[in-house]
């Protein structure tokens, strides 16, 4: 082997990749060549050096607990439906066919996903207070800003409620993280400027919602404008959700019921007078089709 | 070894989540985007987890090379068209491999990784594997699905082109120390 085809082989040396006889020729090379002992060493500082630039890339908090939430939402989700109908064996699957034809049937009754608030509640405590989850890098913006920039990262047609019309809020972040497998959402969460600790997170869902708590259909009610909306409590805070074009908007916060409801009203109302919310109004539903659902 | 049947999906994949994260914030160079791609990783590998076989390749290499594949699947979306691998090499100049002496290796981390993130993804894939420390060539070639030859070749070639960039590194600070000393 010349000495151009040695020095060629020496990072691989330096990282031991060679086989035995290409290792054994080698050092016999580096024996007599000083000059190439030191080259070695500096392949293998440079790998070092490699390796603890990558080290040194900082981890994100509360990674660990938004992957496992990730993962437990698929958990969830695929625990549900086919695995769990298959198990009622045939006369289960006929009554579930029954069930879902008449779902179907129902006027607007096949259009709702179920969707636990313990999910939105755990998202709130994890992205909005534990982590301030930024990913989508809104912090700082302002409220009516928001809703433009969400409504292009979220990727299907949405709305955001403009916080910024019930009081001093401020986007406190955003993130995409989902309650439950398949749904897509944008979240973002909100911080009074005159008590920090009072947050609320919003959530965009790209469908029609059922809320449930503890597997059951949560509270529904009706604003004095008559939209219908829903709150659920989980967790020890309070979830509220209301249909908003072809999706839904879920609110989430630790303030008292009565409050959330009064922001629930608020922000209907804004949305009644047709103020809102949503600068380009790309979901094309009109005030006229809200109300009269 | 326990079979993963016996060892539960958690148990085994998430102690790899800071590794993951930092070949995947390496690769991508955005931390949303690299949380993003971790996370779709995970999916991916839970969801897979039923027919992952441990005999045949470590949890810490599958997930990277689950990883792998989703970068890959995004930089094509994004590029429209996937670029072969020998359109890269070809695009890669030719340098001469020996790096410069007179820079202390032990201090050198910052500009190492700047040298890294200038390589085009396929071959920074290749060297983030490379820089964990922990992989053989053989089990780079299997995480990334290319043949051990290809490996070699896109190491020997990256390399070439670090040492190039430390070359650079290494004469601008030899014109800064000569004006200082002017």
């Amino acid at each position: 082997m010349n000495p151009t085809d040695m020095r060629e082989q020496l990072p691989e040396y330096a990282d031991g990749a060679l086989d035995a006889a290409q290792s054994a020729a080698v050092e016999a090379y580096l024996a007599a060549h000083p000059e190439a002992r030191a080259e070695v060493e500096r392949w293998r500082a440079l790998r070092g050096s490699a390796h603890r630039s990558l080290q040194s890339v900082p981890v994100p908090a509360g990674l660990h607990e938004r992957v496992q939430a990730a993962l437990e939402a698929e958990r969830r989700g695929a625990g549900r439906g086919w695995l769990t109908i298959y198990r009622l064996g045939v006369p289960g699957l006929a009554a579930a066919a029954v069930v879902v034809a008449l779902v179907a049937l129902w006027p607007g009754g096949a259009r709702a996903t179920p969707v636990d608030a313990e999910g939105f509640a755990r998202l709130y405590r994890l992205c909005a207070v534990d982590h301030r989850h930024d990913a989508l890098g809104l912090r700082g913006c302002r409220c009516c800003e928001a809703a433009g920039k969400l409504k292009t990262c979220a990727g299907f047609a949405c709305q955001v409620p403009d916080l910024g019309r019930c009081g001093r809020y401020r986007v406190d972040g955003a993130c995409r993280c989902s309650p439950a497998k398949g749904l897509r959402v944008v979240h973002a969460f909100f911080r009074y400027e005159d008590d920090p600790r009072r947050v609320v997170s919003v959530f965009a869902v790209d469908r029609a919602i059922e809320l449930r708590a503890r597997g059951v259909t949560s509270t529904g009610c009706r604003t004095p404008c008559g939209r219908h909306y829903h709150t659920a409590e989980a967790d020890e805070v309070h979830v509220a959700a209301w249909d908003e074009g072809a999706g839904s908007v879920v609110l989430v916060s630790e303030m008292s019921r009565p409050d959330l409801v009064r922001l629930v009203e608020e922000l209907c109302a804004t949305r009644q007078n047709g103020a809102l919310l949503d600068e380009g109004g790309e979901t094309g539903v009109s005030v006229a089709t809200q109300a009269a659902r | 070894m326990a079979s993963p049947e016996r060892r539960s999906f958690g148990e085994l994949a998430l102690p790899q989540l800071e590794l993951l994260y930092r070949v995947a914030r390496r690769l991508v160079r955005d931390e949303h985007e690299a949380e993003d791609l971790v996370q779709e990783t995970y999916l991916k590998a839970y969801k897979a987890f039923a027919r992952f076989e441990l005999r045949e390749m470590g949890i810490r290499p599958w997930l990277l090379k689950i990883l792998n594949n989703t970068f890959l699947n995004r930089i094509a979306r994004q590029r429209n068209t996937p670029r072969r691998a020998e359109q890269e090499l070809l695009e890669q100049t030719e340098a001469d491999a020996a790096l410069p002496v007179e820079l202390d290796y032990e201090h050198l981390d910052a500009e190492v990784a700047r040298a890294l993130e200038a390589l085009s993804p396929e071959f920074r894939a290749v060297m983030l594997l490379w820089a964990t420390m922990e992989l053989s060539y053989q089990e780079i070639a299997d995480i990334l699905e290319l043949p051990i030859g290809t490996v070699m070749s896109r190491l020997h070639r990256a390399r070439r082109q670090l040492a190039a960039e430390l070359k650079n590194y290494a004469a601008a600070n030899r014109v800064a120390s000569a004006k200082v000393a002017s």
